[in-house]
């Protein structure tokens, strides 16, 4: 081991950065812009929130405030339940996103001018619908309850809000730490394309036939990517705190060591594998498949990951992003530190460590 | 895998590289084939063969990227299974395709090399410089590689391949598509650093450049099918003698050639045949009748002393 050497692959890594626009955009910029391109599909797929309603005033009120919250189409009537259990059954099913219970006296306390208080429950393991949702049927009852006192300054309902499995939900935009993750992905697209670059250009053979260490190697790629993804990560956290008012709770030095951590993962399982691809046309794909889709469906940024049948829930355990989003979440939202976030952080340790050790094992058998 | 070390009686300090028995196989097909050769140090060492002949295997084995299936290499004293790490950093490489970063410029490529081969500081900067003058790229320093022509990128490549003032130099066909004058500078260069005493182990398949080695082994399909110095390879390795024929069409007389039996070799040179023969007082006057039954003008036919083409075609059949 030689820091001198170290030293040399890390500088030149960093020039190769700095000289393809492609490679800099993808580990500075792109993961940015695809959280917001992702942040607003999401944000508007909440177009068709399904509700679950449990009428227990069955009044000709209740049944006018049913139809003003489905008039647009925006929500639509999926499930009428009898009692709490019905609208769990269905949100458990998935078939709803939101619970509307409407209490036996609703239209008796407005008439009286006291106003009424409507129960909404929230599938918080679908932060995407959820929150959205939760948005939008205040305004609905708010207008609502506009229109029926025209008079009065002081609106009738009061929505009693209370989300399932996830209670830090109030903006639209909550799921934005949560789809981090995803965007992150980039850099590892990009060390994935450098090192089956090399290949391709024939660098990397006369690369082994010096003295040069797989650990110095392979640790001399890895740095440059990780301070890069430090960089792009950082940019995302800006604008989800900035552009798209997502609250920060957590201390930014332990969000910042967790970022590493799940990029030393996220890149150490990449630079492992593509040590065996010739081809950056395949790289590309391996990491697209590899990565990007099962971190969509898998990792429990956009579905829930507990509903997931064993095969599903083993390789979303492998995913460096299953851990991640929740270090995200819980940072953002929940207020958490890396103390309260060590198994998780510890889990992405080793998923990076085991495939960096393989790498150097099997560095110079892959002439 | 059974390899095996060279027992220390064979291993002469005079020798950069010494191969015995040294096999390769992939899978069923055996890439090199039993094959024994040594490099005395401060020559130049001539590996010639064609495409897929096992040339490039055999480098890779000598630098310990690939373990021999069996036999055994050593490289400036080091068993190439056990101690591939003291061979890498006294060995200097420059692989078949020009292998450096063309979005690093001239400096930038020499000194990652060079600190690659821990050469650092003054000493590099030192070092650098003198590899920069000897290879000719003076005034394209700051240049990015990818701008530079390929006789310069060759240079540059064996530029970053000295640094660390190698004993012995390993090069896979480095002129490969370069153009030949820039080919015969580089040469010139290689003549230079085995004048100042270092080791060189060159692959080609131009014969002229096989020409200017101090010694050759020829190797076809895995077997080593020659050794020796060029002229020695010339004057002794012939099987039968080579005769030249000008004749008119050339074409049409090697056809007519061909269905003569006993007639080891029959080749078109430019516009000149070539014929080996192993019997000439016998075979000459046969090979005159059947041109001349065929009504082919013959303006000249001799026997010519054999050119190492000659030979290495001839030893290549058998």
């Amino acid at each position: 081991m030689s820091l001198h050497r170290l030293w040399a692959i890390i500088r030149k890594e960093f020039r190769h950065i700095q000289r393809d626009k492609r490679t800099l955009f993808l580990v500075t910029l792109s993961p940015a812009i695809m959280l917001i391109a992702f942040a607003y599909l999401f944000a508007f797929e909440v177009q068709s929130v399904r509700l679950g309603v449990w009428d227990a005033d069955q009044s000709a009120l209740s049944r006018q405030f049913i139809a003003s919250l489905i008039a647009d189409g925006k929500f639509s009537l999926a499930e009428n339940g009898n009692g709490y259990e019905s609208l769990r059954g269905a949100m458990m099913r998935g078939d709803i996103h939101l619970g509307v219970i409407i209490p036996p006296d609703f239209e008796a306390q407005i008439l009286a001018g006291d106003g009424a208080s409507v129960q909404l429950i929230a599938d918080g393991s679908d932060t995407i619908a959820a929150a959205g949702g939760v948005t939008r049927f205040r305004q609905r009852t708010a207008e609502f309850a506009r229109r029926l006192t025209s008079t009065s300054s002081a609106p009738p309902i009061i929505v009693q809000a209370q989300a399932w499995y996830n209670r830090d939900l109030d903006s639209t935009f909550a799921m934005v730490p949560g789809l981090v993750p995803i965007v992150m992905i980039m850099p590892s697209l990009a060390i994935a394309l450098a090192i089956t670059r090399e290949r391709e250009l024939g660098s990397f053979e006369t690369l082994i036939a010096t003295p040069i260490h797989a650990f110095e190697y392979l640790l001399g790629k890895l740095i440059p990517y990780i301070a890069y993804g430090v960089v792009s990560a950082s940019i995302a956290y800006a604008l989800a705190i900035i552009w798209f008012r997502v609250p920060l709770r957590g201390p930014v030095p332990d969000l910042l060591a967790m970022t590493v951590l799940y990029l030393f993962a996220s890149l150490g399982v990449t630079l492992f594998i593509c040590g065996f691809i010739a081809s950056q046309g395949t790289a590309m794909r391996v990491v697209m498949l590899l990565f990007f889709i099962p971190s969509f469906f898998l990792s429990g940024v956009t579905l829930p990951v507990d509903t997931k049948s064993g095969p599903g829930q083993f390789i979303s355990f492998l995913l460096p992003a299953s851990h991640f989003v929740q270090i995200t979440r819980g940072a953002f939202l929940k207020a958490m530190g890396i103390d309260q976030l060590a198994a998780q952080s510890l889990n992405l340790f080793l998923i990076g460590v085991i495939p960096f050790a393989l790498g150097i094992l099997t560095f110079r058998k892959r002439v | 895998m059974t390899t095996h070390h060279l027992p220390l009686t064979t291993y002469a300090p005079d020798d950069a590289v010494i191969a015995e028995n040294l096999t390769r196989k992939f899978g069923k097909f055996i890439a090199v084939n039993t094959i024994s050769f040594r490099v005395a140090r401060g020559e130049i060492f001539g590996f010639l063969g064609p495409n897929g002949s096992g040339k490039t295997t055999t480098i890779k084995m000598l630098l310990g990227l690939l373990h021999p299936t069996s036999g055994a290499a050593n490289v400036l004293g080091y068993d190439v299974v056990h101690h591939p790490e003291k061979i890498r950093s006294m060995v200097g490489y420059v692989s078949q395709k020009f292998s450096l970063y063309t979005d690093l410029n001239v400096i930038e490529n020499l000194n990652f090399y060079g600190r690659a081969y821990r050469v650092w500081g003054k000493q590099l900067d030192a070092r650098r410089q003198i590899a920069i003058e000897l290879a000719g790229l003076v005034g394209v320093e700051r240049e990015l590689t990818a701008n530079l022509a390929g006789g310069f990128k060759q240079r540059l490549a064996l530029a970053a391949a000295i640094l660390h003032e190698p004993q012995l130099l390993i090069l896979d066909e480095p002129t490969a598509g370069v153009d030949p004058v820039s080919r015969r500078d580089f040469w010139k260069l290689l003549y230079r650093l085995a004048a100042q005493g270092t080791t060189i182990f060159v692959t080609t398949h131009y014969m002229d450049e096989a020409e200017q080695c101090h010694r050759l082994a020829f190797i076809h399909e895995g077997h080593i099918v020659a050794t020796g110095t060029p002229s020695d390879i010339k004057e002794k390795q012939m099987r039968g003698s080579v005769i030249e024929i000008d004749c008119d069409p050339p074409g049409r007389a090697l056809e007519i050639l061909r269905q003569i039996e006993n007639l080891d070799e029959t080749a078109l040179y430019g516009s000149l045949v070539h014929v080996v023969a192993r019997d000439v007082a016998a075979q000459q006057p046969q090979i005159e009748r059947a041109l001349r039954d065929a009504q082919i003008a013959i303006k000249s036919i001799a026997v010519i002393p054999p050119s190492l083409e000659d030979v290495f075609i001839a030893r290549a059949k058998g």
